[in-house]
């Protein structure tokens, strides 16, 4: 037997390099089509651009949105590659008179994997570089070619540099991602099973994301006085929260997408996200490299008498639906509608497993599967509750830990004991000192005993919102509504905080027409001109229905267009 | 010489070979036989490296297979249902062929697509299916294996091109060192054409051998006698079958002619005549005494 050595082995002989000719010159036309689409797609010619608000960049004091939306483009692009290709390389396999040819060849089936992979993973290599390349000049053409390549605004690259440096990233991350599909398409017996399970794989980070964020929520809303009315929001977007940095290892586009907004959000010297994206990066060569070799390991066993009949191997269906399951289970957690969700999730279950086997035959493995899925989730969130959230979910921080809060206070008008439409709006400014500190966590820990997390909109008669912040760049926001009930004490409390200077009156918010302009000058007044800070506060002020104004952000601060 | 030993496979959990051994020497034509579901085709797929054993080895001059996959270049499988590229010409497959076969006779593929009336230029998908086998076949012949898998060799091609690919094949052994193994449904094509058979029934070899010696094997017999006499007359005969009219008696019987001859002499036919058996029919008694023997 031919051995190759690691380094020998990266190079094709004469025969393999004959039929990776072979290859590209009968697939050559496809090739070039579909980087034409691809390079229509990225450069904006003729697509709409429906990315305008994923990413409202600034880089050096200027607005680079074509730029960001642009990568944000070149980013689906690499990810579809990476999708697409191990299908296209490895459609042989779902054709039994296809593997018959292929796999009957003289070559071996190491080298044949080999051949194989490494096509796609140049093409893909080719049309990163290439579509990067035409990001970079649209930016020259655009902005000159000194802001490209040079000094800045603030910056001492320009932000053309910041692309070079995303084109490597995701050239890396999606030769990661193209493996790893790799590893999953040669599993799979038909093209329908390949395209489901690798869609599968690729849409499950957002599936368990989304899944523990409502099994969270879930906890918190139970175990906490203070209501949440768009922390989720904040959650999503907020990159302070280092939980979509943490989460972006479950998923190669989300830390790609991780990767876009530490360059293009101006924290390009955000040294936690960048180590722990760049640790992360290292983790998914790690992962890509064993399922290289799983790959490679599986396909010189490869049973081709397989293709064309169900998918079973042990990482695609067998693993997939149970998995899938479960997070759905969690995510239906134990509300309101728990019994007729739970059905639902039981038919689909079932339906999946009948879709993987492409027969009706039920077995008492399944129905035991799901069963204990059932029971895990609902031991979880029993779990959960009995022990304050598995320890993560406390109704105030620990005194020691506050740096500095800020209150937003709403009080509305009461005329005749109905509620009327004014809301009184208070601001206070960042407050650090340590005496104003004491005084507000006793306050916090004062009204609790006040507010209702229950209370309908109609009831309250006030809310107040509090946020701290806490070492190591943590932030905890707690949002308390107050009914009827309570009227008196609320008035008394704004009284005194208004007689300490704390609170700015900010104003009504039945004054629409300047709304959008005054919450954002509210902003500035408070201080908050760090433009990641604003950026946030415009997009969460946009979620909260503030505002439908169409916002960007300057370096000077905030407009409103 | 190729050589399968003791060779196990599985499909789906179903046992389709077990315990199969088959040498299959050098410069001839080996028909593979056996009913529909035998393993005739997994067989090949197996010898070909498509699909990998479960137990036992395929040897080629005593090297593993398995061991050596750049000897399979010495082999070549054309498959039932042969595929080609999505708007590949012959000529296209040629090229791809001739990556991995070399040396593939170029002046031979011309002669033989001149001589099979075939536009090289053409698109595959555009052929009938007889046009289709056809060109696998030269591609087959043209690359000049050590060892030709033919599955269901002849099926779709009408009689008059049958005739000429079995003349072509029988020229090509002689003009190179090629063995060609056929899998056919068509035993009187493989009775003309093959050195060598093996019958498989249910994953496992039931006979093998040189064509006419394992027909000369098998006679058949027409007796007629002066009285009716009794089956059991021909007991102590390795009968395979036996079917009686009145005094006429056809026998069709496993041993050596004179032998079988001498004890039929011996019950006094008034007249003994010995009739040729085709390999069809020795298919179809073997099978036949081997349902029995199962029941």
């Amino acid at each position: 037997m031919r051995k190759y050595p690691l380094f020998q082995s990266l190079f094709l002989n004469e025969q393999e390099k004959s039929y990776a000719l072979h290859y590209l010159r009968t697939n050559g036309r496809l090739a070039l089509v579909s980087g034409i689409i691809l390079l229509l797609f990225v450069m904006d010619f003729l697509i709409p651009n429906p990315l305008v608000q994923l990413v409202l960049a600034v880089f050096g004091g200027r607005v680079v949105m074509e730029e960001a939306n642009a990568v944000m483009k070149l980013l689906i692009s690499t990810c579809i590659l990476a999708y697409v290709l191990p299908l296209f390389q490895f459609r042989f396999l779902m054709k039994r008179s296809h593997s018959d040819l292929y796999l009957s060849l003289p070559i071996e089936r190491k080298r044949l994997f080999y051949v194989h992979y490494l096509i796609g993973l140049c093409y893909m290599g080719v049309m990163v570089l290439m579509l990067g390349m035409a990001v970079f000049v649209m930016s020259a053409h655009d902005y000159g070619i000194v802001p490209t390549l040079g000094q800045s605004g603030i910056y001492f690259i320009g932000y053309g540099w910041i692309i070079v440096m995303l084109v490597v990233i995701f050239l890396v991350l999606g030769a990661c991602l193209y493996t790893f599909f790799t590893a999953c398409i040669i599993r799979c017996h038909n093209v329908l099973d390949g395209l489901l399970i690798c869609g599968a794989y690729t849409l499950l980070p957002l599936l368990m994301y989304y899944s523990l964020l409502i099994f969270y929520n879930t906890m918190r809303e139970h175990l906490l006085i203070a209501s949440y009315g768009y922390e989720w929001s904040l959650m999503l977007s907020s990159s302070d929260a280092h939980i979509n940095v943490l989460a972006a290892l479950t998923s190669i586009p989300w830390q790609m997408n991780e990767w876009v907004k530490l360059f293009f959000l101006g924290e390009i010297d955000a040294q936690v996200e960048g180590t722990l994206l760049l640790l992360e990066l290292l983790v998914w060569v790690g992962i890509a490299i064993f399922a290289y070799r799983n790959g490679v390991d599986y396909f010189v066993h490869l049973k081709s008498e397989e293709s064309e009949q169900p998918t079973k191997s042990l990482f695609t269906y067998p693993l997939l639906i149970p998995f899938v399951s479960f997070w759905l289970l969690l995510a239906v957690g134990d509300g309101t509608l728990f019994h007729m969700m739970n059905l639902v999730l039981f038919v689909l279950y079932l339906l999946a497993h009948f879709f993987a086997q492409r027969k009706i035959a039920l077995s008492w493995r399944m129905i035991a599967m799901f069963v204990v899925l059932l029971c895990i989730s609902n031991g979880l969130y029993q779990l959960g509750y009995a022990t304050n959230g598995f320890n993560l979910i406390h109704e105030m921080p620990q005194r020691e830990r506050i740096q500095s809060v800020q209150v937003e206070v709403q009080l509305f008008e009461i005329e005749e004991g109905t509620l009327a439409q004014d809301i009184k709006l208070y601001f206070s400014e960042s407050m650090q000192d340590a005496e104003v500190l004491d005084a507000m966590y006793m306050y916090h820990q004062q009204w609790l005993a006040y507010a209702d997390a229950k209370v309908s909109w109609d009831e309250q008669i006030g809310m107040i919102e509090v946020s701290y912040e806490l070492d190591q760049g943590e932030r905890m926001v707690r949002m308390y509504a107050f009914p009827l009930a309570h009227q008196e004490y609320l008035k008394q409390l704004f009284q005194e905080w208004l007689e300490s200077g704390w609170l700015k009156d900010y104003g009504t918010e039945s004054d629409t027409d300047t709304e959008s302009k005054d919450t954002l000058l509210g902003v500035k007044e408070a201080g908050w001109l760090d433009l990641h800070e604003s950026y946030l506060f415009v997009q969460d002020t946009m979620l909260r229905g503030k505002s439908n104004s169409y916002l960007s952000l300057s370096k000077e601060g905030l407009l409103c267009l | 010489m190729l050589e399968v030993k003791q060779l196990k496979k599985q499909l789906q959990r179903q046992v389709v070979l077990q315990d199969l051994d088959m040498e299959v020497p050098d410069g001839c034509i080996y028909g593979l036989i056996g009913s529909n579901g035998a393993g005739k085709s997994t067989l090949l797929r197996v010898i070909s490296g498509v699909y990998p054993c479960d137990q036992g080895v395929v040897l080629l001059d005593g090297c593993d297979m398995a061991q050596d996959p750049a000897r399979r270049c010495e082999i070549l499988l054309i498959g039932d249902d042969p595929f080609y590229f999505h708007n590949a010409t012959l000529r296209d497959m040629k090229r791809f062929y001739q990556i991995t076969y070399p040396d593939l006779d170029e002046a031979y593929y011309h002669d033989l697509i001149k001589q099979f009336d075939l536009n090289d230029k053409e698109l595959l998908q555009r052929y009938s299916k007889g046009m289709k086998r056809q060109a696998f076949l030269i591609l087959g012949l043209c690359c000049a294996p050590r060892y030709l898998l033919l599955d269901e060799a002849f099926d779709g091609l009408d009689p008059h091109m049958r005739l000429l690919f079995k003349q072509a094949i029988v020229q090509r052994l002689e003009d190179q060192q090629m063995s060609v193994i056929i899998s056919s449904h068509d035993l009187k094509e493989m009775e003309e054409i093959c050195d060598r058979f093996a019958i498989l029934e249910g994953g496992k070899l039931i006979t093998s051998g040189g064509m006419q010696e394992q027909l000369n094997q098998i006679h058949r017999f027409q007796l007629a006698f002066d009285k009716p006499v009794k089956e059991t007359l021909f007991d102590s005969l390795p009968l395979l079958s036996l079917s009686m009219d009145s005094r006429i008696v056809n026998l069709v019987v496993q041993g050596e002619r004179e032998g079988l001859e001498r004890k039929l002499r011996a019950f006094d036919p008034l007249m003994l005549e010995a009739l040729p058996i085709s390999l069809e029919e020795m298919f179809v008694y073997v099978m036949r005494q081997r349902e029995e023997r199962t029941s």
